[in-house]
């Protein structure tokens, strides 16, 4: 065979090789289209899946939210006439049985109260509606303060109460102010209720100092029961107390210490205890302030208050019965007129024929709502007027929506006398 | 069989023995491809074994020799094309240990019909590693030849002992050794 033929052969073999190749390259090729067309077709339904997956989860967290908020009016609701007849009955002569039935009465519905505000509270960390707000403030003047209102419940006890601040603390300071009074209140609070003699410090110190940032140290000391390592680790969780009997004596609700220690670690810090049994309780965290100015405070210095309310013709919009008559009777022992309005309507009638000095209005009532009733009179009626808003709903977005359409105050149910009285009393020229 | 090992065959034959005796090879086989293949194909087994043992008969060298010697060219033409698979090794052992959970997983994404061979592994210590080759191709000295190549890849000096655990060669235990 000559080279030639040999080479045709060759030739004619690779060509055939070719077209056999050519062929099978367009079979995969097809196959592959085909199995884009089938995974463009699974990513579509899976994307479909995951939105309407997604949608129900939004739509599950907003009914949550709702139910939440919805529980929280309508036990609020009630509580508030339990607590406001509970009050005024205090004021009638009654034999000593009654007294303690009274005054257990009060006090369960107190730690109700206590117990919803924690739940909301905690729900609010939980879904993070919580956000840090700082301002400027007088770190030693804050801490002056929240001496001041325990020292009083310390010497009932016969405890001491001592504050140490670190001199080498700078004053003023930028942080959120709110927050960190919870967790104290929250903390001090408990060693007192905690503690059956010797003595509560809160000690404060200068851990480090780092650019405009002072890291301070926060800790409350008591030299109270204690609480053995076991339960260390576990009462930071949610409803849980140091062990049952704990919550049978003392009382409270097993949600403050898990709620401060959200709340230290949203201010960059981690809240700890150390303790020995019977040997007392220190709860300790360390958390950056940033340095501030002393000029740029506002001094809120307060105004002198009146000591007597001259406030003389009220309008109160409620339709509750109950809260109604808790209100009548609070008025009628101040000595304070009042006209009553079942709705937002009536409310906008009344201000239309009478004068009054100030109005106390519910926000949920048939016909129109406190908002509504509000608005417009704040549009055509009188602008100056205090009105204040007496709600159960008591989430941050109501206070602002109630703010927004004009309201002057906020007094959330359920309120004790001494609160409205505070109020009345601000609003007193 | 996959095409690209006939391709790479025939690739061999003509570059030691030219393209006559792979014409001579072709005539004298009878292949249901008529001889001619594409690496994009798939082709019997059969043919393989027919044009070695040919190849054998022409040429004078033994059946095991030649599929030795081809596959190192295989591995060093061929193989080396898909890099990532070596890179992602590290050395000899860790490569041949990563064939059947890994490169073979890939091989059957881009092939489906593939019917590949299997490399159980067996790492001794540091320096040995035994490797059991399963195929009813029975081309253990093929495989034999791809193992010398990996080494060659990574720089490695290996001795390789080879015992047939079937005796007609579908199941032949390697145990490769470091030196």
């Amino acid at each position: 065979m000559d080279e030639v033929q040999l080479l045709t052969r060759k030739i004619n073999r690779l060509e055939k090789a070719r077209v056999k190749a050519e062929q099978i390259l367009e079979q995969k090729a097809l196959q592959l289209w085909e199995s884009k067309q089938e995974l463009e077709k699974k990513v579509k339904e899976r994307t479909q899946e995951l939105e309407i997956a997604k949608d129900k989860a939004v739509k599950a967290q907003m009914a949550q939210k709702n139910f939440l908020a919805n529980m929280s009016h309508e036990i609020r609701t009630p509580l508030n006439a339990i607590i406001g007849m509970a009050h005024l009955m205090s004021d009638y002569e009654l034999n000593n049985q009654q007294k303690e039935y009274l005054n257990t009465l009060i006090h369960s519905a107190n730690i109700l109260q206590d117990l919803i505000n924690d739940i909301l509270d905690l729900s609010k960390i939980d879904s993070g509606k919580i956000s840090v707000v700082n301002e400027s403030f007088d770190l030693i003047d804050f801490l002056n303060i929240i001496k001041s209102i325990f020292l009083p419940q310390a010497k009932k006890k016969g405890l001491d109460f001592l504050l140490k601040i670190d001199s080498d603390i700078q004053n003023f300071v930028l942080a959120d102010k709110k927050l960190l009074n919870h967790v104290l209140i929250n903390l001090i609070g408990n060693a007192l209720k905690f503690t059956e003699r010797g003595s509560i410090s809160l000690i404060v110190e200068l851990h480090n100092r780092q650019e405009d940032k002072q890291y301070i140290t926060f800790k409350c000391k008591d030299s109270g029961i204690g609480i053995s390592k076991d339960q260390q680790e576990k009462i930071f969780n949610k409803f849980i107390q140091a062990d049952k009997s704990t919550s049978r004596k003392y009382g409270g609700t097993g949600l403050g210490l898990s709620i401060s220690k959200k709340i230290i670690e949203l201010l960059g810090g981690t809240l700890e205890v150390a303790s020995e049994i019977s040997q007392g309780s220190t709860f300790y965290f360390t958390i950056p302030l940033t340095l501030s100015q002393e000029k740029s405070i506002i001094k809120t210095s307060p105004k002198k208050k009146k000591d007597k309310i001259t406030i003389k013709q009220i309008l109160i919009a409620e339709d509750n019965l109950l809260n109604q008559m808790y209100l009548k009777n609070l008025l009628n022992k101040w000595k304070i007129e009042y006209k009553i309005a079942q709705n937002g309507q009536e409310a906008i009638d009344l201000m239309a024929s009478s004068e009054f000095d100030l109005v106390l209005m519910d926000i949920q009532m048939p016909t129109m709502d406190g908002y509504q009733a509000t608005t417009q009179i704040r549009n055509t009626i009188n602008n100056t007027i205090p009105i204040i808003a007496l709600t159960a709903n008591s989430f941050a977005e109501d206070r602002e929506k109630a703010k927004q359409v004009g309201f002057s105050d906020f007094l959330s149910k359920p309120y004790n006398p001494n609160q409205l009285q505070e109020l009345l009393l601000k609003y007193s020229r | 069989m996959k095409g690209v090992v006939f391709v790479g065959f025939f690739e061999l034959v003509e570059k030691e023995f030219g393209y006559e005796m792979v014409d001579k090879l072709i005539d004298s086989c009878n292949l249901d491809s008529d001889g001619i293949y594409t690496s994009v194909g798939t082709y019997d087994h059969s043919e393989m074994v027919q044009l070695v043992t040919k190849l054998s008969e022409f040429s004078g060298i033994g059946v095991p020799d030649l599929l030795n010697t081809y596959a190192k060219y295989f591995g060093k033409t061929h193989l080396r094309k898909y890099e990532s698979f070596y890179q992602e090794a590290t050395d000899t052992f860790s490569f041949l240990e990563s064939i059947d959970g890994h490169i073979h997983v890939e091989v059957k994404k881009l092939y489906p019909e593939a019917e590949l061979p299997k490399f159980s592994t067996n790492k001794l210590s540091d320096n040995k590693l035994e490797l059991l080759y399963s195929s009813k191709r029975k081309m253990g000295d093929f495989a034999e030849g791809l193992i010398l190549d990996t080494a060659d890849y990574y720089n490695e000096k290996i001795e390789i002992q080879k015992k047939n655990i079937e005796e007609d060669g579908s199941q032949v235990l390697f145990t490769i050794t470091k030196i």
